[in-house]
């Protein structure tokens, strides 16, 4: 079989300053191309696993981009991600019921009796956090550690500076265990949190954090008016479940070393060449343009930044299969 | 010739004459009706700049939206006509504005600056409590389920119906429930507000009593936006149509107000017919010359 089409542009590869910069590039180009004619549910953005899309999530909510999510349920829908937000709203709201039941139940040792106790313990008081460590003195001795750390972890949440040190605090506390015990695929899942402290890491303060990801997530009051609902979205799916898709224009985040060949399947016999077939669904989905990112910098979960290689994928290619394009000089 | 003459001229070329009619119409209020297509996204969008043009300060300006997107996309069109201090309009969907004074004010209602937003399944999960306390043993009787009520009650808030007659009309096998019901809705409410959290709803309800219950608050806000646009207004609720109504009745009626065609009352959305004392005073015909 031979290819049809006639010749579009050669495939783009962008490196990009870190994964903020390969969100506002995606979107700026995007819309770039829904003023040049192309709807944007003709452009598709893949990438090899479902944390990789959470950067842009943020950018698309916060600009109010509507998109749909074809790798799993909407990222700030996911139990894991309301688990971790549900210890920043008690912090910023002592008195949400509801996150409060989530929090207290993912201690060990303690049910719906007894957080419902401790609830009752609390809820009046002029500040419940306060009284938190009282509130847990009738707790058996065995739930008593990790009642205690639980209340060291709210002590370091009051005292964080910032939404992304929230994030952080919740990723090193107890909620690792729980996560681990909890969820199948804790691995991936603990990736997407990590993801969720860099995205958290653009946002003023916990307050703005999550009014933001409640309001801006979706156009709301969308659930009140189904027929508002936008035809029109920005499609985002992992590379896999693109298999036999086709968009316009095709974007590919994170062609780096590290997150596309996945490192996990690297470790299996084999995995090298299934991530080079994974690779070529990736770049054969365009039908006019492609344009593979490439960040040179990371970000761990505290900040610090790291390097990037690009993808090896890329560097076995002949240079004359692509054209590398600064961000800057595609969109201002 | 100053800056303003400028923009206003250049607004005025990129308009049709009818358009522009709307567009540079006086005060007082005005209702734009408008075919699909016919540009009326832009004359609400040119009619901001148009204001700006003619010294409005843009924070006096509110520009309410049916979603975040459209707020920004014409929010910076506003932007690439006059530059930026369009920025300061007061722009957003209901919800978002709503959210904003609501921050400032929560105090007066018995709510703390920093209430939670719900979600829907913190909607659900709330109302689950809620039915417990009730009593209900969820798993044994055949009840409406949390997301069913949380549909309910939502509606009925909306639309000003009374929970009784919603399930009546919509939901008749759960009739047998009505009273319960409406017991959950009470506890639904206390618990929300002891909880210092907001669903979507409240955002709205809580601003119109705000603006009803607090006239300083309204006369405040009534003057600060000496003009007040709403796009797509066939589509807006009763709640929305008397927020601003209310806003309106202390602005001088400076209310423009777009719709594309009018609609009648339709129950399935959460909509109702409201009574508007805007009037026409120019009226697009479909498909004229701007471009989209």
């Amino acid at each position: 079989m031979r290819p049809t089409r006639p010749d579009g542009p050669k495939p783009f590869l962008v490196p990009v300053r870190d994964v903020y910069e390969e969100a506002r590039f995606v979107v700026g180009r995007a819309l770039e191309l829904r003023d040049e004619g192309v709807p944007l549910n003709r452009i598709g953005v893949l990438y090899r696993a479902h944390s990789h899309s959470m950067v842009l999530q943020g950018e698309l909510a916060r600009r109010g981009i509507p998109y749909e999510v074809r790798s799993g349920l909407r990222f700030f829908e996911q139990a894991h991600v309301k688990d971790v937000l549900a210890y920043l709203r008690v912090v910023h709201n002592p008195y949400d019921e509801v996150a409060w039941r989530r929090v207290l139940l993912m201690i060990p040792g303690i049910g719906n009796m007894r957080a419902a106790r401790i609830w009752e313990r609390i809820r009046g008081s002029s500040d419940p956090l306060d009284e938190l460590e009282e509130a847990g003195d009738f707790l058996p001795s065995y739930v008593l550690p990790s009642w205690r750390r639980f209340v060291e972890d709210v002590k370091a949440l009051r005292e964080a500076q910032s939404p992304g040190e929230s994030v952080e605090i919740v990723l090193s506390s107890d909620y690792r265990d729980y996560l681990r015990t909890t969820y199948d695929d804790p691995e991936s899942r603990l990736e997407d949190l990590y993801q969720l402290a860099v995205l958290a890491g653009q946002y003023g303060s916990v307050e703005e954090f999550l009014t933001q990801l409640v309001l801006l997530g979706e156009l709301y009051g969308g659930d009140l008016r189904p027929d508002l609902r936008d035809p029109e979205r920005l499609v985002l799916s992992s590379v896999h479940q693109a298999k036999g898709l086709e968009w316009w224009a095709v974007f590919v985040l994170r062609v780096v070393e590290g997150a596309f060949p996945s490192p996990m399947s690297l470790r299996e016999d084999e995995g090298e060449e299934e991530e080079r077939r994974a690779f070529y669904v990736a770049t054969t989905r365009a039908q006019q343009e492609l344009y593979l990112l490439y960040p040179i910098t990371d970000y761990t979960p505290s900040g610090s930044a790291v390097l990037m290689g690009p993808s090896r994928f890329i560097r076995e290619l002949d240079e004359d299969l692509y054209q590398v394009v600064r961000s800057e000089e595609m969109t201002g | 010739m100053s800056l303003r003459r400028i923009h206003i001229d250049r607004l005025r070329r990129e308009l049709n004459p009818q358009q522009w009619a709307a567009v540079s119409a006086g005060p007082g209020p005005k209702l734009v009706i408008a075919g699909a297509g016919s540009g009326k996204t832009r004359v609400v969008t040119y009619r901001v700049a148009y204001l700006i043009a003619q010294g409005v300060d843009p924070s006096n300006i509110l520009m309410v939206t049916f979603t975040n997107k459209a707020a920004r996309e014409m929010l910076s069109r506003v932007e690439a006509l006059v530059g930026p201090e369009a920025r300061r309009v007061w722009g957003g969907t209901f919800h978002a504005v709503g959210n904003r004074l609501l921050r400032g004010y929560a105090h007066l209602l018995g709510y703390r600056p920093n209430y939670t937003i719900l979600d829907e399944e913190d909607q659900r999960d709330f109302i689950r409590l809620c039915i417990t306390d009730e009593g209900i043993p969820l798993k044994e009787v055949r009840f409406p389920s949390p997301a069913l009520v949380r549909d309910v009650l939502s509606f009925s808030r909306n639309t000003g119906i009374p929970v009784p007659e919603v399930l009546e009309r919509y939901h008749p096998y759960f009739l047998e429930w009505a009273e319960v019901l409406e017991r959950v809705e009470g506890r639904y409410r206390d618990r929300k507000l002891s909880a210092n959290a907001m669903d979507y709803d409240d955002l709205l309800l809580n601003w119109l009593r705000l603006l009803r219950e607090f006239p300083e608050v309204s006369e405040l806000y009534g003057r600060k936006f000496e003009h007040i646009l709403v796009d797509e207004y066939q589509d807006t609720n009763l709640l929305q149509a008397e927020i601003v109504e209310l806003l309106a009745s202390k602005n001088g009626r400076n209310i423009m107000v777009v719709a594309t065609t009018p609609r009648a009352y339709t129950p399935s959305g959460g909509r109702a017919t409201r009574t508007s004392s805007a009037s026409p005073s120019a009226t697009l015909g479909p498909r004229s010359s701007s471009s989209r």
